[in-house]
């Protein structure tokens, strides 16, 4: 079965909390297995899509099936081949890192003492926590902690890995790493990464969808919807103060500083007119243009390809 | 400003949670509920007005002090909650001075807890004036009265609590902390209580909340007039209270706002130099390169093997986690530590040590967690505390997620908190067993019985202790938010303990209640164990079934709307719990109904509200025939058999009446013992049966030829008694295995109407429309004199018959015993009449025998000691002081008209004694008490068997009416015989020892408020100012003119006559015996209660000649006298009292040889007296023997100042 992980379906889940915020709305992905990337900004509705399929949350209506998995009604099931990194988590700052790994992974059911004692060293070893094993939790550095988040998160060799924002707190050269870890685990399983970072993306993804406002924006692979932009993304150099004329007239996607002057990126099919240049689109691009709904409501990118030919 | 606006958002911020109203709500209801469930009974019956201000502080204290529980969060949040919302790296780095940072969440915590303390006010002021409550129960309203409670216990109680709260959660940085702070003030407010009476002030200092010095103004120190008009004010004890724990507080505060620094937790702590290496950067790897891609392959294996591994894993993490936390095994440690210190002092019979037998040691270590009075309590208390942590903990170390998202089953998570709750509780047990094994070994005298400890401690405790435990977790795990679950399982604890106040009795209805046990050595468990056995069972099915809930319940989602949560256990009700529920449920069911069954259908269920209505309508249907002529009991022939083992007793009785009157009798009355079937009644002359009230116990049956004066009926019955299953209240333990004893008050008929099973509290009467009058008669109501319960003099003859291996006690001589198919019979008759009131046991006793001849002649008494075997350490004791006893009563008051007497022990772990006539029962207790390890060097054995034998003369022989004023007559009398008998046999420093027990008493704080000893009506009078004033009487005017006084009142009482005796007939018989002068003494000491204010000011001396010492002495006297409401009235004095001088003492003694002793005519105000004294003098004193009645007695004495 490792060896043809089931991909992971999403249909019509929705979910709206008590008070009132439409958190997902109709979302429906699929997700083959390899690293797949959740784009969205801050509050978009990824964390809660994650929880739920990290079994922690219950959608109001809609089906979650990992392979021939329930995943909403065969929790148990799915936990047992379930890998979770959470946003936010915290460890006993008492332990050390051997000790509650090696809890963790009774509770992953690695009920034998050599077995375990092996997956945890390898783990630990892996995640580069070896020769801080037996320090407290509670003088572990942020990057360390994540490491040793991931460490639990592998446990069990899940075929579902489910990682929520993990790069948030790692410097440059401990991201890379981490996402190249992702990127090998996802030979064999199907890894959701969470994030509102588009470089996470850019780089390793094989596919992604995009979020917002608890709905999918787009859903494509990303060298496809950076092709699909050729053409359309074009940029104009302002002074500051003449952002406001040009917001009625064009879909502006992004706005950025530059030397004391404004970089404009305007979704356009044609020249947006003088002053403008066109520009190659980059993921970020993809990125801006989905949040500004320049992929039509349903984010499927074949429809919008089709309607702006 | 800035302190402004910080007081602002922390008070605005907790104003507008849920919870603050929440606790305004439950503490504005808990002072409602103890109104009227407590004081306004208590106002019925006329005890004080309902809106006495002392009601009010009483009510006031009682919810401060439950406060303490309820409201800790309010302290713990403004103490801690930036840290723990991680706001603090905002704040601390603001421009604000300490000062304004904490004062301003100071400040805001205190002004919250009087906020919601104003709870307390409101609810009185609903109970008082929202119920309906009559009109006479309530005084005029008065402001003062609010405010002052308010302002002097609620307000400066929550400024204490609030400042130890909030130094302790600023201090350690855990909102926890103001929850152990609360805990531990409300422990020192329950525990410092019960002691006040021996700690004397320091008590009433160390309290904070100051609770116990309200609480026994209403019970023991104020007078009725005080407690009803008294405002609580701010002096003595109290101020120096309020005083001394401001200046605490403040300290304290000034203490936190010294340590408290502006740092973040994190990094006060010492970083370990690991860490600092980790510094994030390109240079070091984040992630080890060789090893990606060398993916671990293990997968779990799932299943029941794997569940129970977990499960093992959980618990023990778990266990550890709490044990080794501060308020886990090292504060059990601690408790356990203190219990063992305290059994020293618990193992004690009015103050004499105990031998330390394992029964009795764990009558104190155990007691149901919902019994108040026991430092259970605080075990309760902690498992909600535990319960807390434990469905907590992970969610709050932030690793919630990480372990519901792991593959592990809601029951094994709650079983493993429930099993690691369980492990802990054992561990507590253990720490327990240790304290008792220690304290035993260090008492000393008796053997440790590990084979006892063990079933007692993790049998029968621990099943009460995981009941509850289970409550406590599940009460967590549904309401899922901490504090709140804190609040509602305390809720839920104190409806539990205050059940049965709240009108629910039923133990079917009382979660984890059940009949208790008992266990002493010379019963055992006997029929106990059974219905707690039975009951624990069905609650331990409920259990199951709340746990099934709480598994159902259990939050692992992120989500926890009741919705949602309500979505998840339907879909977590799957096959396997369905089947523990249908189980547990047919378990409910079964055993639920097998004890109704036991309760209600195999025996009557009776509530509290039930028996009183039935001692009501007793006195309403029967009341009229209270003075028709019946015939009197004069003889009665017993024939008994007692089978232990099968609990039954079946009797056939005859009784000998005689119409004593002078008018003819056409019917008799008979009143039926309770709990036994009576049946085959029979007349020797035509009768007819008019009635047979079963649930009354009464029945009338009508002659068909009046009973003539003078003629003799015989009355034949069958009475049996068959213990069926149990009751509610347990299995009554009158039938047993070993220590079988029953009297005829309970079970065999008596003939008439009988008073005293009407109702006699005053509230009660009025709710049952019963006519108002005293509890007891007036010692003015010539009617009441002519009744006394069982006063009848009777001829008593019985066979008993028991199991082959027992011994049977009944009054009179043994004439045969016999063996008889298996069975031992015991023939008894009595040579002289008895009072109609006689015990019969069995048991399997040893024997102590000894015999007393009376010198003037006449046959000789055997004395006879029937104790538990083993226990020899005071029968013989008891003998000699039985010996004499009879050698100096008979002297003094008369002879004793029987041939034996006899002590028989009774299960059970009290130490007292009742004297029927001839045998008198002690409980097993008594046979403990090791008097020669008494640091008073008291023999208090030998002064109770006085005490007891005494009761042959007063209360057997002279059978007092049941009016004002019986006890002088008996108990007072019983203690002053035994004085006399300690100072004869036994010596004048014995009697100074007994002496000096009697006034241990006057120590006690207590109103001056009462009747003159002539109606005296409660214990102390009985037992400590009536024996003390008979004394003092004696040392006035000879002992032998009040003993010939005793004599004729006996004389002109003989037993059986009518009308009985009272205590105006006693003093009557004293007037006759004292000389005028003493007249007035007499008066003050009997027929008014009066106070003496006697003071030693200076004493100095100067040598004389030849060796002479001329002291002189200012003094000041004077007395009042005080009515029973408590108004003092000063008298002018008038009175001869003694004057005593004492040489220097030698190393050890307290006084030196007696110098001086004579008695001095005083009058009122200061006086000097000038005496000679034949050697040097080294103290003085007025009243150096304690004669008079001067509660203020250490003044009386005073150093001798030598002049040169």
């Amino acid at each position: 079965m490792e060896n043809h992980p089931a991909g992971l379906t999403i249909r019509n889940v929705s979910k709206r909390y008590a008070n009132g915020v439409q958190a997902l709305h109709q979302v429906s992905l699929r997700v083959p297995p390899g690293l797949y990337g959740l784009l969205g900004p801050n509050g978009a509705g990824k964390s809660t899509l994650m929880r739920t399929l990290a079994t922690l949350q219950e959608p109001d209506e809609g089906h979650i099936q990992l392979g021939d998995i329930d995943v909403i009604h065969q929790k148990e099931a799915l936990r047992q081949t379930l890998g979770y990194l959470p946003q936010e988590f915290g460890l006993y700052p008492k332990a050390s890192a051997a000790e509650l790994l090696d809890y963790f992974a009774v509770l992953k059911g690695l009920t034998s003492r050599t077995e375990r004692q092996a997956v945890t060293e390898a783990l630990l070893r892996q995640t580069n926590l070896w020769d801080k094993r037996h320090q407290k939790l509670g003088g572990y550095s942020g990057g360390m902690r994540q490491r040793f988040g991931v460490a639990v998160a592998l446990l069990g060799n899940p075929r579902l890995l489910i990682v929520d924002e993990p790069t948030a707190g790692l410097d440059p050269a401990e991201r890379v790493r981490f996402l190249n870890l992702l990127s090998e685990l996802s030979d064999t399983s199907v890894v959701l990464l969470s994030t509102h970072i588009v470089a996470d993306v850019a780089e390793l993804c094989t596919n992604m969808a995009i979020i917002d406002q608890g709905q999918i924006r787009l859903e494509a692979e990303p060298l496809a919807a950076v092709t699909s932009l050729r053409g359309r993304i074009w940029r104009q150099l302002t002074a500051t103060a003449a952002l406001p004329p040009l917001a009625p007239e064009h879909r502006i996607i992004s706005a950025k500083r530059l030397s004391g002057r404004l970089l404009v990126h305007v979704h356009s099919p044609v020249s947006p007119g003088p002053g403008f240049e066109p520009v190659a689109p980059d993921l970020e691009d993809v990125y801006f243009s989905a949040l500004a709904g320049c992929f039509g409501p349903t984010g499927d990118l074949a429809q919008t390809q089709k309607a702006a030919r | 400003m800035k302190l402004r606006r910080i007081f602002a958002l922390e008070f605005g911020y907790q104003l507008r949670q849920v919870t603050t109203g929440l606790y305004f709500v439950v503490l504005l209801a808990l002072a409602f509920l103890i109104v009227v469930g407590n004081y306004l009974p208590d106002a019925r019956d006329g005890y004080f007005l309902l809106n006495a201000p002392i009601v009010l502080a009483a009510v006031t204290a009682i919810c401060s002090v439950k406060w303490l529980l309820i409201g800790a969060s309010v302290a713990g949040e403004a103490g801690t909650r930036d840290v723990q919302t991680r706001m603090h790296l905002l704040t601390y780095p603001a421009p604000v001075s300490k000062a304004q940072y904490l004062g301003g969440r100071f400040l805001a915590a205190f002004a919250l807890s009087a906020l919601v303390l104003l709870a307390i006010p409101a609810g009185l002021l609903l109970a008082v004036y929202g119920t309906g409550v009559e009109a006479e129960l309530l005084g005029p309203f008065r402001g003062a009265a609010y405010l002052t409670t308010f302002g002097f216990i609620a307000l400066p109680n929550a400024f204490f609590a609030s400042a130890l709260q909030f130094s302790v959660v600023t201090l350690s940085r855990r909102a926890l902390g103001s929850y152990l702070a609360g805990a531990a003030l409300f422990a020192v407010a329950y525990l410092i209580w019960p002691v006040l009476p021996q700690t004397g002030n320091w008590g009433r200092l160390a309290d904070p909340m100051s609770f116990g010095l309200v609480l026994d103004h209403v019970s023991t120190d104020w007078s009725p007039v005080e407690k009803n008009t008294r405002l609580l004010s701010l002096d003595g004890p109290f101020l120096a209270n309020r005083l001394l724990w401001l200046g605490f507080s403040l300290a304290l505060l000034a203490f936190t706002y010294w340590r408290f620094q502006f740092n973040i937790p994190e990094s006060a702590r010492k970083v370990q130099p690991a860490a600092q290496l980790d510094a994030p950067g390109l240079s070091r790897p984040g992630w080890s390169p060789e090893a990606v891609g060398a993916r671990p392959t293990g997968r779990g294996t799932y299943g029941r093997t794997t569940h129970w591994r977990q499960l093992r894993r959980l618990t023990w993490t778990a266990f550890r986690q709490l044990a080794t936390s501060r308020a886990g095994l090292p504060l059990l440690t601690l408790l356990a530590l203190l219990v063992g210190l305290t059994i020293r002092g618990n193992l004690k019979g009015r103050g004499v040590p105990l031998l330390p037998r394992t029964d009795f040691v764990l009558d104190y270590l155990t007691a149901p967690l919902t019994e108040p009075a026991s430092f259970w309590v605080l075990l309760a208390l902690l498992t909600v505390f535990y319960a807390g942590e434990l469905v907590w903990r992970e969610r709050e170390a932030g690793l919630g997620d990480l372990v519901h998202a792991a593959p592990v089953p809601e029951w094994v998570l709650l079983l493993s908190r429930f099993l690691a709750l369980a492990l802990l509780l054992v561990g507590w047990l253990a720490l327990l067993l240790t304290a008792g094994l220690v304290a035993q070994a260090s008492l000393g005298g008796a053997r440790a019985e590990i084979g006892l400890y063990v079933p007692v401690l993790f049998g029968l405790q621990l099943v009460d202790c995981l009941l509850f435990a289970l409550l406590a977790l599940s009460v967590h795990v549904l309401v899922n938010q901490k504090f709140a679950g804190h609040l509602v399982a305390l809720l839920v604890y104190g409806a539990l303990t205050f059940a049965p106040t709240l009108g629910l009795e039923h133990k079917l209805l009382i979660y984890g209640a059940s009949p208790g046990w008992t266990y002493t050595e010379m019963a055992g468990f006997g029929p106990t164990l059974t219905p707690w056995l039975w009951f624990k069972a069905y609650w331990a099915a409920w259990a199951l079934l709340l746990a099934g809930v709480a598994g159902l319940f259990w939050v692992r989602s992120r989500e926890t709307g009741l919705g949602a949560r309500l979505r998840l256990a339907r879909q977590r009700l799957t096959g396997a719990v369905r089947w523990v529920a249908a189980g547990a449920a047919t378990g409910v069911v079964l055993l639920g109904g097998f004890i109704f069954y036991n309760t209600n259908v195999l025996n009557p269920y009776v509530s509290g509200a039930a028996a009183a209505a039935q001692r009501a309508s007793y006195e309403q249907r029967y009341h009229r025939y209270r003075n028709a002529p019946q015939p009197l009991l004069t003889g009665v022939r017993l024939g008994v058999e007692i089978y232990p083992r099968q609990r039954t007793v079946v009797i056939r009785g005859t009784y000998q009446l005689k119409n004593p009157g002078r008018a003819p009798i056409d019917s008799v009355h008979l009143a039926t013992g309770a709990g036994v079937a009576t049946s085959a009644v029979h007349l020797d002359q035509p009768f007819r049966e008019l009635l047979a009230d079963e649930a009354l116990g009464h029945r009338i049956y009508a002659l068909r030829r009046p009973l003539q004066p003078g003629d003799s009926l015989r009355l034949r019955f069958a009475v049996t008694y068959h213990a069926r299953g149990f009751t509610n209240g347990g299995a009554d333990a009158l039938v047993l295995d070993n220590g079988t004893s029953f009297r005829n008050m309970e079970w065999l008929p008596a003939i008439g109407y009988q008073p005293y099973r009407e109702l006699d509290e005053a509230g009660a009467r009025k709710a049952h429309g019963l006519p108002a009058r005293p509890a007891t008669p007036s010692l003015y109501d010539e009617a009441a004199r002519r009744y006394a319960p069982f006063a009848e003099q009777i001829r008593f003859e019985a066979v008993v018959g028991t199991d082959a291996d027992q011994q049977v006690v009944a009054p009179g001589t043994l004439r045969r015993t016999w063996l008889n198919a298996g069975r031992h019979y015991f023939h008894y008759a009595t040579d002289a009449p008895i009072r109609n009131e006689y015990a019969i046991f069995s048991a399997r006793y040893a024997v102590q025998e000894g015999r007393w001849r009376n010198p003037a002649g006449g046959p000789a008494v055997a004395v006879q000691v029937f104790y538990p075997p083993g226990l020899t350490l005071n029968p013989a004791r008891m003998v000699r002081s039985a010996q004499a006893s009879l050698d100096y009563y008979s002297r003094q008051f008369g002879p004793y008209p029987h041939r034996q007497l006899r002590f028989v022990a009774h299960p059970g772990y009290g130490f007292g004694h009742h004297a029927a006539p001839i045998d008198i029962t002690v409980e097993e207790g008594f046979f403990l008490l090791n008097p020669e390890a008494d640091a008073r060097g008291f023999d208090l054995v030998t002064a109770v068997v006085a005490h007891e034998v005494a009761h042959q003369w007063w209360g057997n022989q002279l059978k007092q009416a049941y009016v004002e004023g019986a006890g002088l007559i008996t108990e007072s009398l019983a203690w002053y015989s035994a004085l006399g008998m300690v100072e004869d046999k036994y010596g004048p420093e014995h009697l100074e020892r007994l002496l000096r027990f009697l006034r241990e008493e006057n120590e006690t704080p207590r109103t001056r408020a009462a009747l003159p000893l002539l109606q005296a009506n409660d214990w102390y009078q009985h037992y400590r100012k009536g024996p003390l004033a008979l004394y003092a009487l004696s040392q006035y005017m000879g002992r032998d003119r009040v003993n010939g006084a005793l004599r004729n009142l006996l004389a002109h009482h003989r037993p059986g006559t009518v009308p009985h005796p009272t205590s105006l007939d006693l003093y009557r018989e004293l007037q006759t015996a004292t000389p005028d002068s003493l007249r007035p003494l007499l008066h003050d000491l009997f027929a008014a209660n009066m106070f003496w204010d006697l003071a030693t000011e200076t004493a100095t001396a100067r040598q004389g000649q030849r060796g002479r010492w001329q002291v002189t002495l200012t003094l000041r006297a004077r007395k009042l006298v005080v009515d029973s409401l408590g108004a003092e009235t000063q008298l002018p004095l008038q009175d001869w009292v003694e004057v005593g001088v004492f040489g220097p003492a030698a190393a050890g003694q307290e006084f030196g040889k007696l110098l001086y002793r004579q008695k001095h005519l005083l009058k009122s105000g200061p006086q000097t007296i000038v005496v000679t004294v034949p050697g040097p003098p080294a103290r003085a004193a007025l009243d150096p023997r304690h004669l008079l009645v001067d509660w203020q007695s250490e003044d009386n004495y005073q150093a001798v100042q030598l002049i040169k």
